[in-house]
């Protein structure tokens, strides 16, 4: 019986194929951490805020007191609304 | 008086601005020279034994027309106003300030703020505080009675005898 696939080549064809199927592997998982990475982006740049009321005026206040007010600050975004520094002045 | 305060978020299309305060600094010692709302009191302050208790500041319309009032802000958790929705021309009405039972906090320092309906929308805030220490009530002393010290019996110069100098015969 005529052999038409030498056993040298049976061994490089499967050899090559091996290869290619970690090539495509190691291709996905990239592809993977990236899409992961793009994810995070976005979720940080979605927190937003809405401010209904940026000023507020006490009118007639008596001297030498304290006066409070409560600003609201409404998060209408995707993710978590978070207040990283408030500077008096 | 202007304050503001600058706020930063993690909000990336708006990452600082800010929150002012405005207001007009009067004489706290005269309240009654406010206008067009003068008032009895500048200030209201409690005491731990106020809980559920009132307090009034009688604020009168100085002005010739009719004020409507509205509350704009407040701290509910802490008092409940009660404020008349409307002072006639030169009357007065009373405001009351009632302290809740249960408080968030055992001091605070807070206020409110009312709006009259005159052509500048005036408004007056009446700072509201509650502090933590009680008056001392000092219990009167009981009266202690004194004894006059046990005075020295001293012996008496005898009189009745006087010596009379050389001399002279009986005194005269």
């Amino acid at each position: 019986m005529r052999r038409f696939i030498s056993p040298r080549l049976l061994i490089i064809s499967v050899f090559a194929s091996l290869t290619l199927l970690v090539a495509i592997a190691v291709g996905q998982q990239k592809n993977q951490v990236r899409d992961t990475k793009s994810s995070k982006a976005d979720a940080v740049s979605g927190a937003k805020v809405l401010v209904p009321e940026e000023a507020f005026d006490f009118g007639y206040i008596p001297n030498n007191s304290r006066v409070a007010h409560i600003y609201k600050l409404l998060s209408v975004g995707s993710d978590s609304l978070r207040i990283l520094r408030v500077k008096p002045g | 008086m202007h304050k503001s305060a600058s706020v930063t978020l993690n909000d990336n299309s708006r990452d600082n601005f800010y929150l002012r305060l405005n207001g007009q600094l009067y004489e706290s010692t005269q309240p009654e020279s406010l206008n067009p709302l003068a008032l009895s009191e500048a200030m209201i302050d409690f005491t731990p034994n106020d809980r559920g208790e009132k307090k009034e500041i009688t604020i009168t319309n100085v002005s010739d027309k009719e004020l409507h009032l509205r509350l704009v802000a407040g701290a509910p958790e802490y008092f409940e106003v009660d404020l008349p929705q409307k002072v006639k021309a030169g009357k007065s009405e009373d405001l009351e300030v009632k302290l809740m039972e249960k408080l968030p906090k055992e001091k605070f320092e807070k206020s409110f703020t009312i709006e009259m309906d005159d052509s500048a929308k005036t408004r007056l805030t009446i700072p509201v505080t509650l502090v933590d220490r009680i008056p001392m009530q000092v219990p009167p002393k009981p009266a202690v009675r004194r004894q006059a010290p046990p005075q020295k019996k001293r012996a008496l110069p005898d009189t009745t005898h006087a010596a009379t100098p050389k001399g002279e015969v009986g005194g005269q």
